[in-house]
């Protein structure tokens, strides 16, 4: 019998700690963070927006603000909502600019011109090549799903899933009650597992 | 919240109608993501966990639900494609040191 694994913890909240140094005058630190929250917002903004082009005003905006912020902040803890909150915003800002233009969705796997094709840690590099081979299928699947999600689903899976963010963190990015993430999250949920063990055509 | 004892913690799978079930098809998969997720007391995780070691329909389940998680958590370590990555560090250099300069 295979063995069963346990819960699987969600990433941990590297943001507070980095934003405690930073705004202690550390220069290194505040450029480690400014450099992650822009990661932050190309990501959510390929993921969740499917625009790659509003990306760079994303990441310009979270940048800024994440700049003018830190010297005043006064809980590390709630960085992590609050980032991802301004990133959510400045996305939709940006789609409002753009609202004429068709969405698209940028592929996950998608190689790139200047080869930096690897676009993806793969959760566990150890795998053997059969797994590798299943994880990139599964990845295609995953960013096949994701497209036919509706945008707030699509959005709270990021930010659970993939981001590892709290129902209670998540509901304070999204502006709506614990129940409403937990009640979305559980669709989308069933809507992903269907789409990635449906069989391939 | 009921005991191991009186409720198997995870419902035994739907009956088989037709030969090949939905693929989809895992019984109370809201227990099992609560599991994985790492959200029930410990006593309730520990029967849960005995639970999918002995049930084999179960256990499955939760490692195709676990799979899917650990996609979803790779995917959300994607990497920035360098030209994004290196215009990301200008901009950051760039802030910097013109607040450098108001200093």
């Amino acid at each position: 019998m295979k063995k069963v694994t346990g819960p699987v913890p969600p990433p941990a909240d590297v943001y507070a700690d980095l934003v405690r140094e930073a705004a202690g005058g550390d220069p290194a630190a505040m450029e480690r963070l400014l450099t992650r929250v822009q990661e932050v917002a190309w990501r959510f903004s390929v993921a969740v927006c499917g625009h790659a082009d509003d990306a760079e005003d994303a990441m310009q905006e979270a940048l800024l603000k994440t700049y003018r912020y830190t010297s005043s902040i006064r809980e590390p803890e709630a960085f992590r909502p609050w980032l991802h909150r301004t990133v959510k915003n400045a996305c939709l800002m940006n789609r409002r600019k753009r609202v004429h233009e068709p969405p698209r969705l940028e592929s996950l796997d998608q190689p790139r011109a200047d080869g930096d094709g690897a676009t993806f840690d793969p959760p566990d590099p150890r795998r053997n090549p059969e797994q590798l081979v299943a994880n990139t299928r599964l990845k295609g699947r995953l960013q096949q799903a994701m497209r036919g999600l509706p945008p707030s689903q699509r959005a709270i899976v990021f930010l659970r899933e993939m981001q590892g963010l709290s129902t209670r963190e998540v509901a304070q990015v999204m502006g709506i009650s614990e129940d409403n993430v937990k009640t979305r999250l559980s669709r989308a949920r069933k809507a992903l597992q269907t789409a990635l063990e449906r069989p391939a055509r | 919240m009921t005991t191991p004892r009186r409720r198997p913690p995870v419902a035994r799978p739907a009956r088989r109608s037709s030969a090949a079930p939905p693929p989809a098809a895992c019984a109370q998969a809201d227990q099992l993501w609560a599991y994985l997720d790492g959200e029930l007391p410990p006593a309730r995780a520990r029967a849960i966990a005995r639970h999918l070691a002995a049930c084999e329909s179960c256990g499955a389940c939760a490692r195709r639900l676990r799979t899917m998680l650990e996609t979803c958590r790779a995917a959300g370590c994607r990497k920035l494609p360098a030209d994004v990555r290196a215009r990301a560090r200008e901009r950051v250099r760039a802030l910097l040191a013109a607040a450098r300069k108001k200093t």
